[in-house]
């Protein structure tokens, strides 16, 4: 079973996306911020991340970051971007710290689940073919 | 001279002795006869003569010629005596700058030559021998004419007339000059007409009509026929000259008369002459002191300058008496006048160049200067340079007026670039604050829209049918991200009405603590992890206010709390009553704000660096302070990082107090 770990400050929006995520057959975790979302990782060890940048204590990127830099053993966890910031320069600077996608707001389901199960796809042969993930 | 010869000359040289012929007639003076036949000799254009000429005559017991007759042009001084056995000798190398011819003055061929006349060529070519011939024979019409003026007296009359002396025959019982030659008037100043009004001792520097007598008593009692003593002339602008005297005695068959001959030597009537006419041609004043501070000579130019009159300081007038008179006038400012006189004479003693400038009361200035001289005293000169310090002031008054307008404008333009800069500055950081408005308020938009969307895209796959209790909770999400939309576009449209002046109140008597309850209600509502405690029992019961804008502002606090607090729970709401204000304050136990974040906390589009990564358009508090100065009251913070916030505002009871109505006020009051 594929865990994902949903990282979002506004919970409205982070219960939209668990419930999507549940029905499609996820284990799901859930953080309301970097910080804590760091910690389960380092706890939890999901199969992908879905974060939202813009929230208290320690913003997505940094998070990532955080990750990149003192826990290399995590740098090929898919990392998505979920986020209202829908400037380039933005996007640009989420890329550019190590992650898979970078999704805005509104969030179309659609994509955002076919880019899931499209990593779900590529896990699941990883793993079938014996390589570590 | 043989008939023949004069008929081989050319028409122009006969022309010539005709007219030499025709002035000398017997009764004209010797010297006008003289002058005019040089005239005619030198203006003869085939024998290119320059204008100047000379006639030296030999006089029985004396060695050499003796300079009878000269007219010189500008720079040819003649010596007094040549010798007439080689007479260029007589003459300094390069005398004329050009040829000159030296014709003897004789009756006929065969006849002594009575004396010598030079003649000088325009250029430096000489004239062919034929020519020479012509010149020769004119000059022994000139010989003739002075041979032949009539009679011993009529000679000796000529010859005080021509004499380069001084020569006064003179009446011995009344001392009456009866005549005096032209050398005379030259070198005294004096006119024929004024001489003869006067007697040899006026013309003397300390000289008494007695004194004169006694000197020439020896001549009057017969004892003599000569004598000689040394005196001094005063000439009529006032210098001095030294004199030897002669007097005569002289036994005619018209009967004994007397004369004084005053000789200047050579040496000092050259020098003399020199200088006065060097004198005369300086611009400034000059003055020459002897060593014990008197005026021995001094120009016309220097009385002028000096503003003294010439007849009160005559030559051998004292330089303290000069300075002393200017020094009464206030020339020299005020002080004491004896102190002011020593000083300048002690100065000017010293035997020490120097040299000052000043200006008199007249606004004249005049640049003075002494130079030493070798034998003692000292020559002073003054020269007018207030024209020159005129243009030097201007030029001066010029240049700072131009440096002044230099400093003025470059100062005018760095303070226009520092308030360029500055506003420059100030856009820069309006534009940051206002691009980072646009993103933040385009991610607040987007996050309550993305619930909206969210749900309604979780309601479309809802699979295996939708149950009651979903369709409410997804109802519900979808309601309050639009009230939080409505909120935030009511919030931004405020601040717009604000930032252009347009926002008004609409005043009405309402409940504070009403007001209160219902913000928490709602603020709980969205927050269910904050816990909130009101304590508002003292609040008045009634206050005059914008209940919509207070609302807000309750509202926009509230929320803070709870946004920038995201683990602290606990938020305090107090009201309170002092005096006629009615207290609100609002508590966190949030992330709190920097020491120097607050005081700009209340700009538009500021964001505290604590915020980092809370989402917020930097407009909330601004749109706060905006109503709660409007209604007239104020909103103070105390905070410390890491430590929370409390925000207290303070709201008149009354209402505002309106323009109109505090113009009313100060109307009466008038």
């Amino acid at each position: 079973m594929i865990t994902v770990l949903c990282v979002e400050d506004e919970k409205d929006v982070r219960e939209l996306i668990v419930e999507e995520l549940e029905e499609a057959g996820m284990h799901v975790l859930q953080a309301e911020n970097g910080k804590e979302g760091l910690e389960t990782i380092l706890e939890q060890r999901p199969d992908i991340v879905i974060s939202d940048i813009t929230m208290p204590e320690m913003d997505g990127i940094a998070m990532l970051g955080e990750l990149q830099i003192n826990y290399p053993q995590f740098s090929n966890m898919p990392f998505i971007f979920l986020t209202a910031l829908a400037d380039r320069e933005k996007m640009i600077e989420g890329l550019g710290a190590g992650a898979e996608s970078y999704l805005t707001k509104p969030i179309d389901f659609d994509v955002l689940m076919a880019k899931i199960h499209g990593l779900v796809v590529r896990i699941e042969n990883r793993v079938a073919a014996g390589l570590e993930f | 001279m043989p008939q023949k010869t004069w008929t081989k000359l050319p028409p122009w040289a006969l022309l010539a002795c005709r007219d030499i012929l025709r002035a000398a007639t017997a009764n004209r003076r010797l010297v006008d006869i003289l002058n005019e036949i040089t005239d005619i000799i030198t203006g003869l254009s085939d024998l290119d003569l320059a204008p100047s000429a000379a006639l030296y005559i030999g006089e029985c017991g004396q060695e050499g010629h003796r300079l009878l007759y000269h007219r010189h042009s500008d720079d040819l001084i003649f010596p007094l005596v040549i010798d007439p056995e080689n007479i260029s000798d007589s003459f300094p190398q390069g005398f004329g700058r050009a040829s000159f011819y030296p014709v003897p003055l004789v009756i006929g061929e065969g006849e002594r030559s009575i004396g010598s006349a030079l003649f000088f060529g325009r250029t430096a070519k000489r004239m062919s021998a034929q020519k020479q011939t012509i010149l020769m024979a004119l000059a022994q019409e000139i010989a003739r004419i002075i041979i032949n003026r009539g009679g011993p007296s009529g000679t000796l009359i000529d010859l005080v007339e021509l004499s380069t002396d001084e020569i006064y025959i003179f009446d011995p019982l009344s001392l009456a000059i009866v005549r005096a030659n032209h050398t005379a008037s030259i070198r005294t100043g004096h006119s024929l007409e004024t001489l003869s009004r006067m007697t040899p001792a006026a013309l003397k520097v300390d000289m008494s009509e007695a004194a004169y007598r006694a000197q020439i008593e020896p001549l009057l009692s017969g004892r003599c026929t000569s004598i000689c003593f040394d005196a001094r002339h005063r000439r009529r602008n006032g210098t001095v000259y030294p004199v030897k005297v002669q007097a005569w005695r002289i036994r005619s068959d018209e009967g004994d008369f007397y004369a004084e001959v005053a000789v200047t030597t050579a040496d000092q009537r050259k020098a003399f002459g020199l200088l006065e006419q060097v004198f005369d041609a300086i611009p400034g004043g000059i003055g020459v002191f002897d060593k014990r501070s008197r005026l021995l000579m001094a120009n016309r130019r220097l009385y002028d300058l000096m503003n003294i009159p010439p007849e009160q300081f005559p030559p051998g007038s004292r330089f303290e008496d000069i300075l002393r008179y200017n020094a009464t006038r206030g020339e020299y400012g005020d002080g004491n006048v004896e102190a002011m006189v020593r000083e300048r004479v002690e100065q000017a003693e010293l035997g020490l160049p120097y040299s000052f400038e000043r200006e008199r009361a007249s606004g004249k200035v005049l640049a003075v200067r002494s130079e030493p001289l070798s034998g003692g005293g000292y020559v002073l000169s003054y020269t007018d340079i207030t024209l020159r310090k005129r243009a030097e002031k201007e030029l001066i008054r010029d240049r700072d007026e131009l440096e002044a307008t230099v400093r003025q404008r470059t100062a005018e333009i760095a303070a226009q670039a520092a308030a360029l800069e500055e506003a420059l500055k100030q856009e820069k950081t309006i534009n940051a604050m206002q691009r980072q408005f646009v993103a933040m308020t385009s991610h607040e938009f987007r996050t309550p829209l993305a619930i909206i969307d969210g749900a309604a895209q979780r309601l479309m796959r809802k699979k295996g049918g939708i149950e009651p209790d979903f369709l409410v909770d997804k109802t519900h999400q979808i309601r309050a991200a639009v009230m939080r939309m409505v909120d935030l576009m009511e919030s931004i449209l405020s601040a717009g009405r604000i930032d252009t002046g347009r926002m008004e109140l609409t005043l009405v008597d309402c409940s504070l603590k009403k007001l209160i309850e219902q913000a928490i209600h709602r603020q709980r509502m969205f927050s269910q992890n904050h816990r909130f405690q009101g304590f508002l029992e003292d609040l008045p019961d009634v206050i005059r206010c914008d209940a919509l804008a207070i609302s807000q502002v309750v509202t926009n606090l509230l929320g803070n709390a709870v946004k920038y607090a995201p683990r602290a729970p606990d938020v305090t709401i107090r009201g309170w009553r002092e005096g006629e204000f009615a207290m609100i304050s609002v508590q966190d136990q949030g992330v709190g704000i920097d020491a120097d974040d607050i005081p700009k906390l209340f700009q538009p589009y500021f964001r505290a660096r604590t915020s980092t990564g809370i989402a917020g358009t930097g407009i909330g508090l601004s749109l706060v302070k905006q109503v709660v100065t409007l209604h007239g009251g104020d909103i103070v913070l105390q905070s410390r990082r890491g430590h929370g916030s409390t925000f207290t505002i303070r709201l008149p009871i009354r209402g505002p107090v309106t323009v109109g109505t505090s113009l009313q006020l100060e109307e009466k009051a008038l």
